[in-house]
């Protein structure tokens, strides 16, 4: 996940940490170590009990460190809940460029699409730790005073992320991939109509052939522009490109077909549902053909109603949903046809 | 009859040289005798139709092995059929010892190209196929100097050097091991090729450009004797349309470009063996004495591919007219008569093969259609063995749709079996030169509703202003336009006398135009030159 910090308007802000008792313990233990030490005047029990007191306070503070702020025992910073501001950038001036999904928000609860998270604050490092002990271990007495200062200063301010919908984050996670070429192409290269158009033969056979990768409603409607485009060899390539495109849904649907009827389940009847709905999505099913397709992903979506358990409903119900849009934007059954003139 | 080799590295040919020279050796491409279809009939017609003549037939195939069938019976006047192949039959996987003679192979190969003074002239050549422009006579003796075998493309420094400057030159943003690979696939087939021993004969005559071009024009250098070329469909754009579609070549970036709404970058590679086809079709037209094409559409791709305008002549298919113009080929059925069975049903044929390139699917889909309005009887007569799938997928649709009683598969029959038993022959092919069944559906006074390929349009509507006094035999239709096709037999289902003129016009045109005596004795008069050519 990309997370960053938001600008604070200070370079460095020190935070009072909290745990002042267990900051307060290890001084105390500290203090009785130093004043063993004195009245022991070198005796080797004096000072190993003392040293051992020493190290005790430094490992006090190291515990500290490691629950700072986010253990529950530690009771610093502001509530996550209570810093959404929902729909809008943070306050303070900060760009929140990190993003959160509904689904994984800091605290656990769902958040709402919109939302700007402000993140808990994290636990000390594993260098943090070591410097407070380490202060605590090389300055007798003052050791976890410093320690305490150390731990408290903070960098530029907290960290703050922007809450999107799971769908979108999934969307965006698998189409950010704008590179210098695409900015290059974005700013010289054609329009995909204009590059099937185009005098070159390089440039229209590159066109059809990643059009006729991509089953999409865009792709199709392209392609079947390009059949009834002006160029005849152009519509030519065009209705095969579809011809292909049809091939291959009838590939996987069959083996989709296959898998129902040998495995009969929620599971193989929905992957079933899916490529049928995909392709009147997309547009590949023409007029006469539609129909039954539709009534054939009701079926299929029926029987993992079926079979599915009560973890499925909300898939089978989503399933449900899309075959109805899909069926409502497949093309309307042809008209009986007119004698064409002769 | 066996294959044997040549030679290392060589395509197979078998005793080539052991026949008698034939009149003329027909060089054809992945067809004739060995799959049936509107070539090979053709090349079929002419041996039978020249029986004065004897032919021998040179088929270029894939591999060894991917003929299991021969669906026509050879002529009498066919003195020899050889093969040659692309690509060699495929092997087991080496053993030790074949893996050491693999590596003294290939440093004998290195050795072979580092100790050579002179630059491979055929080398030399597969480099100006691709760069320049230039067809020239050199360029065909540098191919058929044969000074490079297969093992020095594939491992020679010469070869590598080649392939960087091909790289820097034609697919900058190519990676280089695609390069490698694309170009190894292309060059390897044409060195096979150029080293098979070609048949001798009076003259040669390649059914199209590509690899069986490349043959001709070889086999005419090498033996001073004319090339005469047939092209029915334009080679090198039906390899375009192949390259399109191609999914073992990828093109960068392509998903990305298509979400941003811009252009695909076009792979290179695409480009590299689509220039290497028109590389192959311009060598051909350069070095046949005549080209010929079946129609005016074929004729002006042709002249823009870079053939010579004066070399060019058209030379229609024929069928035989039974009897006079005007007089029907089933003298029991009136010309375009409203013939009915079953109840005044109009009977709508389908006659060719269940491929994909028919679109057999958009013709179901059509008769679907019509079926809403007129009634119809639909049979789809052809051999449905050629792509399995397929068909069956077409089946799937006819039952899907519940109109089994209405649409059937017939399969093949007789020629003279179908075409008196039907009103009306539909045509939805996506590609077509000019098709046989069009001019047999004519001869018995069909009329016919086909999309606008090839030579269609010319062929329903007329070439000239002669033949389009004629009037329309049928109508045309827009490629994987069902519904355009359905509105076509409807109109033709409700008005009779319309198919009966176009019926006529049909006949008149086929006995006009399209006659097969006068398509043999063009090539008569052709070959006749060709074999009297001066030596």
């Amino acid at each position: 996940m990309n997370v960053s910090k938001t600008a604070g308007s200070s370079l460095l802000r020190w935070q009072r940490p909290r745990p002042a008792l267990a900051l307060g313990i290890a001084f105390l233990v500290d203090l009785i170590a130093l004043a063993m030490l004195l009245r022991a005047g070198g005796t080797a029990i004096g000072c190993a009990v003392a040293v051992a007191l020493h190290g005790g306070a430094a490992a006090v503070v190291w515990g500290s460190a490691a629950a700072q702020p986010g253990s529950p025992w530690w009771k610093s910073g502001p509530s996550p809940g209570r810093a959404r501001s929902p729909g809008r950038k943070a306050r303070g001036g900060g760009i929140p460029v990190g993003i959160a999904t509904t689904s994984n928000a800091a605290d656990g609860v769902r958040s709402r699409p919109g939302d700007v998270e402000r993140l808990p604050p994290r636990a000390a490092g594993c260098s943090g730790r070591a410097l407070a002990a380490a202060f605590t271990l090389t300055l007798p007495l003052v050791g976890p005073a410093v320690a305490a200062v150390a731990l408290g200063t903070r960098g530029r301010g907290e960290i703050r992320r922007f809450v999107v919908d799971d769908e979108i984050a999934r969307n965006a996670r698998r189409r950010i991939t704008f590179t210098a070429g695409d900015a290059r192409r974005l700013a010289d290269g054609l329009s995909t109509c204009e590059a099937l158009l185009s005098e070159d033969a390089d440039e229209r056979r590159a066109t059809l052939s990643a059009l006729s990768r991509r089953a999409d409603a865009r792709s199709v409607g392209v392609l079947r522009w390009a059949v009834g485009g002006p160029d005849p060899d152009l519509a030519i390539e065009a209705a095969l490109a579809l011809e292909d495109l049809g091939l291959e849904l009838e590939e996987r649907l069959a083996a989709c077909r296959a898998a129902v009827k040998e495995t009969p389940g929620a599971e193989s009847a929905l992957a079933a549902a899916e490529i049928i709905t995909g392709a009147l999505a997309a547009g590949l099913a023409d007029a006469s053909s539609a129909p039954a397709l539709t009534a054939e992903a009701r079926r299929y979506v029926e029987m993992a109603a079926r079979h599915g358990d009560r973890r499925a409903a909300q898939k089978i119900a989503e399933k449900r949903a899309r075959v109805d849009v899909a069926a409502a934007r497949s093309p309307a059954p042809a008209p009986a046809p007119t004698p064409a003139l002769a | 009859m066996t294959a044997a080799p040549v030679a290392p590295g060589a395509a197979v040919a078998d005793d080539a040289d052991a026949t008698a020279p034939a009149d003329v050796c027909l060089l054809v491409e992945g067809t004739y005798p060995y799959v049936s279809g509107g070539v090979s009939s053709w090349v079929h017609d002419i041996i039978r139709g020249h029986p004065e003549l004897s032919f021998s037939v040179l088929n270029i195939g894939s591999f060894p092995g991917s003929y299991t069938r021969r669906p026509y019976e050879v002529p009498s006047n066919v003195t020899a059929v050889h093969e040659v192949y692309c690509h060699e039959a495929k092997g087991a996987p080496l053993d030790v010892d074949g893996r050491q003679a693999l590596e003294e192979e290939i440093v004998e190969a290195r050795r072979r190209s580092s100790e050579r003074r002179h630059e491979s002239r055929m080398l030399s050549a597969i480099g100006r196929l691709h760069l320049d422009d230039d067809i020239d006579d050199d360029l065909l003796a540098d191919l058929c100097s044969g000074d490079l075998d297969a093992a020095e493309l594939l491992h020679g420094r010469a070869a590598f050097e080649l392939l960087a400057e091909l790289g820097a030159a034609v697919a900058p943003n190519a990676a280089f091991l695609d390069l490698f690979w694309h170009f190894r696939s292309i060059h390897v087939p044409v060195l096979r090729l150029l080293g098979a021993a070609l048949p001798r004969a009076s003259c040669y005559h390649a059914v199209s450009t590509g690899y069986a071009g490349l043959l001709g024009a070889a086999a005419s250098y090498r033996t001073g004797r004319p090339l005469l070329l047939t092209e029915h469909g334009i080679y090198a754009r039906e390899r375009d349309m192949e390259l399109s579609r191609a999914d073992w070549i990828r093109d960068p970036d392509s998903d990305g470009a298509a979400d941003l709404g811009i252009a695909a970058t076009p792979s290179p590679l695409r480009g590299l063996w689509s220039r290497f086809f028109r590389a192959l079709s311009r060598l051909a037209y350069h070095h046949a004495a005549r080209i010929l094409t079946l129609s005016d559409v074929n004729r002006r791709k042709q002249l823009a591919d870079g053939a010579p305008a004066h070399k060019i002549a058209i030379v229609p298919n024929g069928v035989e007219v039974s009897a006079g113009a005007g007089a029907p080929s089933n003298p029991g059925r009136p010309v375009g008569a409203t013939a009915r069975v079953g109840g005044g049903r109009l009977r709508v044929g389908f006659v060719g093969r269940v491929v994909p390139i028919k679109d057999v699917i958009t013709f179901i889909r059509a008769c679907d259609l019509a079926l809403r309005s007129v009634d119809l009887d639909v049979r789809l007569i052809g051999p449905q063995d050629e792509d399995g799938g397929y068909a069956g997928r077409c089946r799937e649709l006819v039952a899907s749709l519940g109109r089994q009683h209405a649409i059937r598969f017939v399969g093949p029959q007789p020629p003279d079996q179908i075409y008196g038993d039907l009103d009306v022959i539909v045509l939805t092919s996506f590609s077509e030169g000019q098709p046989l069944v069009i001019l047999e559906a004519y001869a018995a006074g069909i009329p016919v509703v086909v999309t606008d390929v090839g030579a269609c349009r010319e062929m329903v509507e007329g070439r000239s202003a002669a033949d389009r006094r004629l009037g329309p035999s049928g109508i045309v239709t827009r490629v994987a336009a069902p519904a355009e096709t359905a509105a076509a037999l409807v109109t033709l289902a409700r008005k009779p006398a319309l198919r009966q003129s176009m019926g006529q016009a049909g006949r008149r045109r086929v006995s006009d135009f399209y006659h097969r005596r006068g398509m043999l004795d063009a090539y008569r008069t052709l070959y006749t030159e060709m074999v009297a050519w001066p030596a």
